[in-house]
């Protein structure tokens, strides 16, 4: 490990933290307004650690639906870190065990970004660990401290503020930076018909159908395009 | 009820994290990756258009405050990418709306 390499990913991180700590203090807002105890909304984000992810549950749970079904949604919402943990994977195996368990429950969009970035970048003095360790621990301090400071301000938030639609709003800025290309924009549009044509199905199927459908649109379009 | 989801949803989030550190360690199929990159844009559309359009397992296309709430907050997070001013400026929408009586 190497402190300077450390900073630089923490560096390298504070940008887009900006944009991470009112996501986390929506995030735990929300979780009190659904009904959530502060506890429980801060405990979430120590063990699940996803916030996409938590903000789907919320939105599930003040629907009332199934435990099952919520614990659905985070694998299909989640997926995406099967690729990270592919990517970072031979980074993370190169430090001993603890660490490397650290390193994997830290992972997220942002420092999987930035250390794949990095790599390709192809700056040879840089140690990746240590750049993707300073990256990964600046990430989950914010989401925990914007969760803390969110679920604990968010006693007195009133049903009226209408604040679960922050959730849609937020994913609509993540979707419009995924949308990099036409099989992707395929992807998304036959995914959200779907999603709404399969809605009266129980389970939330829907989401997992149309997350289905979406991901073969795009791989069959990416085929067309690449002949 | 929350804290059984909280552990499912905890053990399944740090699987996937976990697998190719920990359980699969030669590199993903091409063919995988190029699946998985299609995930992101798909889930969120799948999550995204039900939250809006959907109430009660019916599909409600008619012109809502949080349709209109929507339709700003995709024009500021087009321009500016940023979720910080889409939810400030979706959320004042939303609160128009509602006051002009949508």
């Amino acid at each position: 490990m190497r402190w300077a390499d450390g900073v630089r990913g923490a560096r390298a991180m504070a940008p887009i933290l900006v944009g991470v700590l009112p996501f986390a203090g929506v995030y735990g807002m929300t979780a009190r307004s659904v009904g959530l105890s502060s506890v429980e909304a801060i405990a979430m984000s120590f063990v699940v650690f996803a916030g996409a992810s938590q903000l789907v549950a919320l939105s599930l749970f003040s629907d009332g639906a199934p435990v099952l079904s919520i614990v659905f949604s985070a694998l299909i919402v989640n997926l995406r870190f099967v690729l990270y943990s592919a990517s970072v994977g031979p980074i993370l195996r190169k430090v001993s065990f603890v660490p490397r368990i650290f390193g994997t429950w830290t992972m997220t969009d942002q420092a999987y970004a930035l250390t794949i970035a990095k790599q390709q970048d192809d700056e040879s003095d840089i140690d990746l660990a240590s750049y993707y360790f300073g990256a990964a621990i600046a990430g989950v301090l914010t989401w925990q401290a914007g969760t803390i400071a969110g679920a604990v301000l968010g006693v007195g938030v009133s049903p009226e503020l209408r604040l679960e639609m922050a959730i849609p709003l937020t994913f609509l800025t993540l979707l419009i930076n995924a949308l990099n290309a036409g099989p992707a924009v395929a992807a998304a549009v036959s995914a959200g018909a779907s999603a709404l044509l399969l809605a009266s199905l129980p389970y939330k199927l829907n989401l997992f159908l149309g997350s289905l459908i979406g991901v073969l649109v795009g791989v069959v379009m990416a085929k067309k395009k690449h002949r | 009820m929350i804290w059984i989801t909280i552990v499912g949803m905890g053990i399944v989030t740090f699987s996937l994290r976990a697998s190719f550190v920990f359980l699969f360690t030669k590199p993903l199929k091409p063919e995988l990756e190029a699946a998985l990159r299609f995930v992101a844009p798909s889930v969120l559309a799948a999550l995204i258009l039900p939250m809006v359009f959907v109430r009660q397992g019916t599909v409600h296309l008619e012109l809502s405050a949080d349709m209109l709430c929507m339709i700003v907050g995709t024009a500021v997070a087009a321009r500016s990418k940023s979720p910080m001013l889409t939810v400030l400026i979706g959320m004042a929408a939303l609160h128009l709306a509602i006051a002009l009586g949508f």
